[in-house]
């Protein structure tokens, strides 16, 4: 074990036998948590998914809104963009950095921009978008 | 006699009066080493990824194929544009899996399903013990579910569908499974009070069992990771249909499956079910105190070293 949720052979999930369906299974279940305002289980759960597979975007995404939910803008930004890197075209990570980004004033332009550009999606988080988008006056 | 290159190796030089074989295959072993570093040197592998630092926030591990796995890298020849490597949607991980098997696009870092038979990782020699007895546990309560899987299944066929079809008189407040369970096993109403009685209905419906069992290990309540197996997927609507009482009436009530059933074949059937369940209890418990042995055994090891 690397010290850092890797294995010479691979991550912590793969020498565990984590599948795939289990792991997106306790992000949608921590993303419920943190759609009912439950921040702390919801970051036990992501804290520990991204611990055992940190190649998890959608982890760190639903981690990036849980810091962003709790104030915490460096982290929620820091997560974000672990899960842009991850997954640069998943539209999940673009939303979470989009809204991190709207924490910080140099980047509140960038982030307006990144909404902009994900007000075209489908499903939540293309409305999730427009909603921000309308609500920013953008 | 022909010259024998002499090269400042530990192979001592050949007596004269040997055979020229001799002579012949020493110089082939000495002009070996010569060979050796006159060959190309092999590219360096793939670092490990840097540690981060303590109490540093996770880096963006960037997806990086392993060095040593790609053409490119092992100094091999340039493949041609069909078979250079396209940007994916999402990142994939060192479990890619060969282009020989047909698999759908695998989830980054996660281990892959495995489709051989249940009880194959008793004969795995990688294992450990614990890992063995964890793995036995898993698959023994699989069956265990199944069963009461069925027995479930049998319970609404026998009475659910039969009371639904029947007179819905009155507007008492029936009870589901559910609530029998809540009421038949420890610590199912602390799991239920953390997410709510809504959204674990909710989060039941939509999880497979085995995402409820990890949560619930996850939340801190291991003993109902097999109950919580058996609560997933289609089994959530059964679990949560009320029995008895009018069909309007939705399950919430804390009042026990128990008390509603009338006929003593429904009690029967509702006993079998809790057989099953404290045969799972016991089950996980038998596993859980060897664990636990194995596990002292190891620290009482481990103490008297010191």
């Amino acid at each position: 074990m690397l010290g850092n949720g890797t294995t010479r052979a691979g991550t912590r999930a793969e020498a565990l036998g984590l599948t795939a369906e289990l792991g997106r299974a306790i992000a949608t279940l921590a993303g419920e948590a943190l759609a009912a305002d439950r921040l702390a289980a919801a970051r036990d759960m992501l804290e520990g998914l991204v611990v055992v597979n940190p190649r998890e975007p959608l982890a760190w995404a639903l981690l990036s809104a849980v810091a962003r939910r709790q104030g915490q803008a460096e982290a929620a930004r820091l997560c974000a963009e672990v899960a842009v890197r991850l997954a640069p075209r998943d539209e999940r990570a673009r939303l979470a950095r989009a809204e991190a980004l709207l924490l910080s004033a140099p980047e509140r332009e960038r982030g307006r921009a990144e909404l902009r550009g994900l007000a075209g999606a489908a499903g939540p988080v293309g409305e999730r978008a427009r909603a921000l988008v309308a609500a920013l006056g953008s | 006699m022909s010259a024998i290159p002499v090269t400042l190796t530990s192979t001592p030089l050949p007596d004269l009066a040997e055979s020229p074989l001799a002579l012949a295959t020493l110089a082939a072993k000495q002009r070996q080493p010569a060979r050796a570093a006159a060959r190309p040197r092999p590219r360096a592998t793939a670092r490990p990824p840097a540690r981060p630092e303590p109490g540093a926030a996770p880096k963006a591990s960037a997806p990086r194929a392993p060095a040593a796995r790609t053409p490119a890298a092992k100094g091999g020849a340039p493949r041609g544009p069909a078979l250079q490597r396209r940007t994916p949607v999402a990142a994939p991980g060192p479990w890619t899996p060969p282009r020989s098997v047909a698999a759908p696009a695998p989830a980054p870092g996660y281990a892959k399903a495995s489709s051989a038979g249940d009880w194959a990782f008793l004969s795995d020699p990688k294992l450990s013990i614990e890992e063995k007895l964890a793995r036995f546990a898993a698959v023994a309560m699989r069956e265990i579910d199944k069963e009461l899987e069925a027995k479930m299944a049998k319970y609404k066929a026998d009475f659910v569908d039969k009371k639904a079809t029947g007179s819905g008189s009155g507007s008492t407040k029936g009870a589901s499974v559910f609530d029998f369970v809540k009421s038949v096993v420890p610590g199912m109403d602390a799991v239920v009070g953390l997410v709510g009685e809504g959204a674990f209905k909710q989060a039941a419906s939509k999880l497979g069992g085995p995402a409820l069992a990890a949560a619930a290990t996850a939340m801190g309540f291991p003993e109902l990771a097999p109950l919580a197996l058996k609560y997933g997927g289609d089994l959530a609507a059964l679990a949560f249909t009320d029995v008895g009482g009018s069909s309007a009436a939705k399950s919430g009530s804390s009042s026990s499956a128990a008390q509603s059933a009338g006929s003593p074949d429904e009690k029967m059937a509702m006993m079998e079910i809790q057989l099953l369940v404290e045969k799972e209890q016991r089950m996980f418990s038998a596993i859980s105190n060897t664990l636990k042995a194995l596990h002292d055994t190891q620290m009482a090891a481990v103490h008297n070293l010191r």
